[in-house]
């Protein structure tokens, strides 16, 4: 017994953590494997690793086509990944919960029991309701060894790898507002060989076919890695080459101070912004140290906080619909309830069919005009007095905000006002939205958050504890929320300032040169952002490949392509380091996994990816499918790194720089066993910068 | 006046013209521009210049006794339905700019989508049978390609082959149903079908061939599967394809409206579509699948409309939902965040009490209104509306709107009604006339309670468990495609395997030439005996049974040059059996075939010959194009099948025509074996052509020959198959 939960165990970390779709996080797909050197575990999915599964699980393929003459054309594995799936994919659905009051523990294996039963009548539920009682039942009926059984549950996760993921992230995050279920890896491997097992018996296989045999006719990939390597370095010299050597001397006082998001998306407006007037600009994690799960009327809360905090502070807005709206929203709800009934929906068609037509044609052919047509009803723009935060203390908010106004340096010479912008993107009839906002958010629009700091810091509580920790803030001095689409790329201020309107519209407008010089592809950024067809909206953090966790002087007037995160960091307040490991336990880890998703989509298409976007089947709460029936998908669909078998983003590990002392560095880095896997697995390369040297840290 | 033939031969064109040129985006974008705004421009242009009574008559077939016309029309029903059709694909064309603009196959996917409007529009403007068969073969072969665009998949192409499959069973009954219409009259044109009023089996057959196409509860296992090519077809297919049955019924209405028997039929056949739908799609998880089955609810209703006569109801049913559908599939990517029900979930009977007295009030004013006008609807109607309408106002009513709020959705639903009323009195006045034969109030009454019964019973009791165990159980007696394989498919396919392995055991080519010897020895001996002793039906069922037998076995054969060996025995069994009708038009028709299937038989062996097997490609790279030996293979292959305008087609025709004479279960035979021809054609393509299932797989070289051979067999079965009778005329004149 002991001996199959620990292979269980061991198996397991193969296996990724993958949300709901609906709060897309990225995440390095192999997290827990990170003790292990990281092209050994590129090749253990490589594609002839999953032929070898096709293999390990079913030797006796050519055995059952003989036997099964219906499914002659089709693998064993093949017919026993869909059953499986099958089974899987009714079983989550009874995880979503549809509401929040629906939070009674409802038990996956049990249910799984249940519907066996009421699907056959003889069902042999020969099935104990000991879940390991029963894997050692099944393993000892497909006669498999209990001393080679994690070879087995291995390729069983990674048949059913983006299912294994999702329960897994749902078992690891109980808490989360979207699925509820007991239901663990191992009752996917009981699930699994139950599968096999009825097929056994249809077949009358004999018991030694189910012998795992590894085939062992490997790939040589050594020259695709070493293509990597050759590539990683060209890009980490050319990018240390155009780093300036020192500190500009003087730098005129800016009467503007802007905050942004580290993504990669906001180095190019950064740039523009800087070029056209006296403005200095700070990176920060996106939901600028203000986590908190928010609820609004008639939605579903979400957490808008990395995926690495549960948020205790709630924020609700009370949103008052317009009666439009309000209306349409009920009729709404009476039309979804009515479409539902056998007989109900059989006239529902006929009486609003001919009308349908215009929204039809509308949101076909004038897309940017329907969206505006429907913007014209719901008019209702968010108020900062509408935001009501709950659960947070004054010492808290002051916490945060010192945390924040230190890390990036930013704790004297205030402007008078002080732009703090997150990012959103907008996008109509599209699963993955939420890949292409804000991640520090998790994966919603940074504009909430933003205007929860900018309300905090605005705060004279909050300001006079920080005058305590020796932060003065003047009187004047004004903090403003805004926030930049990155679809169509101009910022959404909050209130009303004519001068800065204009300075963001020109900045703006120069960034959408940028983009589309660099993505030919992207025409009518404008119609993009409501046009229901779009697959792409916008390329989202392709080509993201470095890390500068410094101050601003570092990177001023340098091109950095768009493919930088940027995190602010001024050594001079950080005597004792913590606040460097503070960025380097957070945002440092959110870039590696924004990094390695796009490197596993991209690199390794076949697991990684979600396949193609053109043919995605949604499930509702859940994620996506390809087409009638396949193992979920996780990762990004293929569209969103692929243009027309033109592949946009350079497969590459996250190259951190530092502006910090060697020893710092990696005194952080020893402390923290993780943080060393990493690097010394090479997950990714830091490399420390100071005034005068420069040194890649090697463990 | 007969410029409306334009409508069709545009798209064709265009279609054409975008996968030649599917390397070039901007050419292909341009004309997809093009054929949007050229076909609303013609249509307007067609509606000012035309009359109702516009016609064209094309002579299609015309030798050997039989008269074929191709017949188009632009009545009323055609220009709606063109409307409809140019609105719906215009929305889908649109669409798919942006939808694939990151897909290399963007061009052929365009082109594909062209055709299968144009054979879409083509069906529309049909004036008779023949016409409708014509186009209705073309979109199946249309469809089968554009739901095999990732041929690389094997989904899809599992799926498409399913579809053309099934396509096939109706192709096969409509071409039966048309020989015994030819048989008895040669009728020109849909209205003067109504001869066949009291005809049983016609209507039958043909209503077999709706059901294939509208996906109707045995026939509807297609359907849900065709989810592997982008969404933009998935539209297509429910918004316009799928109505295609509809329309043929409507139709063929002058021979139906007095035949209840079949109308009874069709209703009920209808009505278990409607339930059977519903059913399997409470038991769906992701959103296509739930849009697939409700659409086919949605069909069994049309269905059941036209099984009621009131055919002006089904036509008006099949735009709304197809406006409906499409929109619903389009927007099927935002179905991920389930939306926070608005209401709180006590039932009271306060609730459905109010929502079932305003609704009654609703419609007693609408219906009140109509009838002052003297304008009536039938009351089963109403009942279906009623239903519907007390569901709106109950949902709305718990959301716990304000009094104005209810008064205004009230309001609302009455502008909904009346216009839906309207606008089947419209229909009912200048489209289609209606054969409502349920005029007795008792019986409408009773189906009416019928279904209220049902309504109530899901209303109650949604989410109790006993009503999904039901389900689940339902759903697992009625298990249409396991049920199938169990039945009929596997105990052909164990007898080919047998058969098969049996073979493969002395299959040297001595004693396959020893068999096909000793076949022709036999075939030689019957017709023989069949001069000295009248024994014709007897070796007509001996050679039949040989096609039969040769396609069940080459279902089974894995390699090709046995499958190819089987297709000549099956080929040369059917010439047999036209050569032993020794009058003389039947020899001539004899010799065309015998030349086309050696043509194409060649062709197909001189690809497949020099085959030599190597490692997989990958696909991604170069899945934009189908290569030219693969793309002669498919043509070969459809050519074989049948396709209208070939010699294979006319002798499809004729076979039908021969059989008849003879027995009914001749024809049935015979419909068997070329069903299964098309089986085993499809596992050829899925096999051989898109190498799929096999780890390493055949490479096709293409020779001169096969070049030559290929358009040998293109120049004479086209001729041979459009224009007979201009080669006889040219052979005579020779002579």
């Amino acid at each position: 017994m002991n001996i199959i939960k620990e292979s269980i165990k061991v198996s397991s970390l193969l296996v990724s953590e993958y949300s709901p779709l609906a709060s897309f996080i990225a995440v390095n797909p192999l997290w827990d494997t990170t003790h292990n050197e990281f092209f050994s575990m590129v090749e253990k999915f490589s594609l002839q690793d999953r032929e070898n599964d096709k293999t390990l699980l079913h030797s006796s393929n050519v055995l059952f086509s003989q036997k099964a003459s219906d499914i002659q054309f089709q693998s064993a594995y093949e017919y026993v990944k869909e059953k499986n799936i099958k089974v899987l994919s009714m079983l989550f659905t009874q995880a979503v919960k549809k509401s929040p009051l629906n939070q009674a523990k409802s038990d996956g294996y049990k249910y799984w029991l249940d519907t066996l039963q009421t699907q056959k009548e003889d069902a042999e539920c020969l099935l104990f309701d000991n879940r390991i009682d029963t894997l050692y039942f099944l393993l000892t009926r497909l006669d498999i060894k209990l001393e080679t059984c994690q070879i087995y549950f291995e390729a069983i996760f990674k048949s059913l790898y983006g299912f294994a993921s999702l329960s897994k992230w749902m078992c690891n995050h109980p808490g989360n507002p979207w699925l509820y279920f007991d239901f663990t890896l191992t009752d996917i491997i009981a699930i699994w060989l139950w599968h096999e097992w009825q097929l056994a018996k249809k077949l009358n296989v004999t018991n030694d076919c189910f012998m795992p045999q590894k085939v062992s006719n490997q790939l040589d990939l050594t020259h695709v890695h070493e293509s990597q390597i050759r590539r990683e370095k060209k890009y980490q010299y050319q990018l240390l080459a155009k780093l300036p050597q020192y500190k500009p001397k003087n730098s005129p006082k800016s009467k503007l101070q802007m905050i942004f998001c580290i993504d990669t998306r906001s180095e190019l407006l950064r740039r523009h912004l800087e070029q056209l007037g006296p403005v200095q600009t700070f990176g920060y994690a996106g939901f600028f140290g203000f986590g908190f799960s928010l609820e609004k009327p008639q939605e579903k809360i979400t957490l808008q906080c990395p995926a690495l905090l549960t948020p205790d502070v709630i924020v609700t807005i009370e949103q008052k619909n317009t009666s439009v709206i309000d209306f349409e929203q009920r009729a709404g709800h009476a039309v979804f309830q009515t479409k539902k009934g056998v007989f109900s929906s059989l006239n529902l068609f006929e009486l609003l069919g001919i009308w349908q037509l215009f929204a039809y044609i509308g949101k076909t052919f004038f897309p940017t005009r329907w969206a505006k047509l429907k913007a014209f009803f719901n008019k209702n723009s968010l108020q900062e007095n509408a935001i009501c935060v709950k659960n947070l203390s004054v010492s808290d908010a002051t916490q945060a905000a010192w945390q924040m106004l230190t890390t990036i340096g930013l704790t004297e010479d205030f402007s008078q006002q002080v732009v703090i912008c997150g990012h959103q993107s907008t996008s109509e009839n599209n699963p993955y939205a939420s890949s292409l906002d804000c991640g520090a958010c998790g994966g919603n629009s940074g504009m909430i958050n933003a205007m929860v700091a900018a309300k905090m810091l605005n705060h004279p509580d909050v300001r006079k504890q920080l005058q305590g920790k020796n932060i003065f803030i003047p009187a004047d001095t004004k903090f403003i929320a805004a926030c930049h689409c990155t679809t169509y790329d101009n910022i959404i201020l909050h209130g009303e300032n004519n001068e800065l309107k204009a300075l963001f519209e020109r900045a703006c407008k120069r960034v959408r040169q940028e983009k589309s010089a660099r993505f030919p592809m992207l025409t009518q950024l404008e119609k993009r952002q409501f046009n229901w067809a779009e697959l792409v909206p916008e390329y989202g953090l392709v080509n993201n490949a470095a890390m500068i966790i410094g101050p601003r002087w570092l990177t001023e007037e340098i091109d950095l392509e768009g493919r930088v995160f940027l995190h602010s960091y001024e050594p001079r307040h950080d005597n004792s380091g913590e606040i460097l490991t503070s960025i380097m336990l957070a945002p440092l880890i959110v870039a590696h996994w924004i990094n390695m998703q796009y490197y596993f989509s991209t690199a390794l298409p076949e697991h990684f990816s979600a396949g193609n976007k053109a043919i995605h089947n949604v499930m509702p709460g859940i994620g996506v499918m390809e087409g009638n029936l396949s193992d979920l998908k996780i990762g990004l669909p293929e569209q969103s790194f692929r243009y027309r078998g033109e592949i946009l983003h350079e497969a590459q590990r996250l190259m951190v720089i530092i502006y910090a002392e060697y020893k710092t560095i990696k005194a952080i880095l020893c402390k923290n066993t993780k943080l060393h896997e990493l690097v010394s697995n090479e997950w990714l390369f830091i490399y420390s910068m100071t005034d005068n040297k420069l040194t890649k840290i090697i463990l | 006046m007969s410029s409306f033939l334009l409508l069709p031969l545009i798209y064709a064109a265009v279609g054409f013209l975008q996968i030649i040129f599917a390397k070039q985006p901007k050419l292909y974008m341009k004309m997809s521009r093009l054929i949007l705004w050229a076909g609303i421009v013609l249509y307007i242009y067609l509606l000012v210049i035309t009359n109702n009574s516009a016609i064209i008559k094309i002579d299609f077939i015309n030798y050997f006794g039989v008269k074929l016309n191709l017949i188009f029309i632009f009545d009323h029903l055609s220009r709606l339905m063109v409307f409809m059709i140019l609105i719906v694909s215009g929305c889908i064309i649109r669409y798919s700019e942006s939808y694939l603009a990151s897909d290399q196959t963007q061009g052929r996917f365009l082109g594909q989508i062209n055709l299968v409007i144009a054979s879409v529009l083509m069906l529309i403007l049909a004036g008779n049978l023949f016409t409708a068969f014509i186009s209705w073969q073309l979109i199946g072969v249309s469809l089968y390609v554009l739901l095999n665009h990732y041929h690389y998949d094997l989904m899809a192409n599992k799926a498409a082959k399913k579809k053309f499959i099934i396509n096939r069973i109706g192709d096969l009954c409509f071409l039966i149903a048309i020989v015994l219409v030819y048989q008895q009259s040669s009728v020109s044109l849909f209205s003067h079908l109504s001869i066949f009023n009291h005809s049983i089996i016609i209507p039958s057959l043909i209503f077999v061939a709706v059901m294939t196409k509208s996906a109707q509860f045995p026939f509807h296992i297609w359907l849900p599967d065709t989810l592997e090519t982008p969404t933009p077809v998935s539209a297509l297919m429910h918004a316009g394809i799928i109505n295609a049955g509809g329309i043929l019924l409507i139709r063929c209405a002058p021979m139906l409206n007095q035949n209840t028997i079949i109308l009874v039929v069709v209703m009920l056949v209808g009505f278990t579509t409607v339930v059977m739908g519903n059913i399997y799609m409470l038991r769906q998880i992701n959103v296509k699948k739930q849009l697939a089955y409700s659409t086919m609810a949605q069909m069994g209703y049309m269905i059941f409309q036209c099984g009621t006569g009131l055919f002006s109801a089904a036509l008006f049913h099949l735009i709304a939902h197809g406006f409906f559908k499409g929109y619903l599939f389009l927007s099927s990517g935002s179905a991920l965040n389930i939306k926070q029900s608005v209401s709180n979930k006590t039932i009271t009977g306060n609730n459905a009490m109010r929502a079932f007295a305003l609704s009654a009030l609703i419609l007693f004013l609408a219906y009140g209104f109509f009838v002052y006008f003297s304008i009536t609807t039938p009351l089963l109607f109403m009942g279906f509306v009623f239903i519907t309408i007390n569901q709106l106002l109950y949902g709305f009513i718990t959301t716990q709107p304000s009094h104005l709020f209810v008064l205004m959705f009230s309001l609302f639903l009455a502008f909904l009604v009346a216009t839906y009323l309207s606008c089947l009195h419209l229909l009912a006045c200048y489209v289609v006339a209606d054969a409502f034969w349920l005029t007795n109030i008792s019986a409408q009454s009773l189906i009416f309670s019928v279904i209220l019964l049902f309504q109530l019973l899901s209303f109650l009791k949604r989410d109790s468990k006993k009503i999904k165990t039901v389900c689940a159980k339902i759903i697992n007696i009625f298990d249409v495609e396991s049920s199938s394989r169990k039945l009929f498919l596997d105990p052909l396919r164990c007898l080919g395997e047998s058969i098969n392995r049996a073979f493969s055991q002395f299959a040297s080519i001595k004693s396959k030439v020893l068999i096909l010897l000793g076949f022709f020895i036999a075939a030689l001996a019957l017709f023989i005996v069949n001069n000295i002793i009248e024994i014709k039906t007897l070796s007509i069922s001996i050679f039949i049974f040989c096609a039969i037998v040769s396609m069940v076995v080459a279902n089974r054969s894995k390699k090709i040059s046995l499958v190819i060996f089987w297709l000549v025995i099956f080929q040369c069994s059917l010439c047999f059996i036209l050569m032993l009708h020794s009058n003389k038009q039947p020899i001539a028709l004899c010799i065309y075939y015998a030349v086309n299937m050696a043509l194409i038989l060649a062709t197909l062996y001189s690809l497949l010959r020099n085959n030599k097997s190597g490692a997989l490609k990958n696909h991604f790279e170069h899945y934009n194009v189908l290569s030219w030996p693969l793309l002669y293979l498919s043509i070969a292959l459809l050519f074989l099948i049948g396709i209208p305008g070939t010699a294979s087609f006319i002798g499809e025709f004729y076979f039908f025509k021969l059989l008849l004479l003879h027995s009914a279960g001749l024809l049935i035979a015979y419909a068997i074996a070329m069903l299964l021809l098309a089986i085993v054609s499809m596992h050829v393509l899925q096999l051989h052509v898109f190498r799929l299932n096999y780890s390493t797989s055949t490479h096709l070289k293409v020779t001169p020959l096969t070049h030559g051979l290929f358009i040998l067999m293109l120049s004479t079965n086209l001729v041979s198959g459009l224009m007979p009778q201009a080669i006889l005329h040219w052979v005579a004149q020779l002579l």
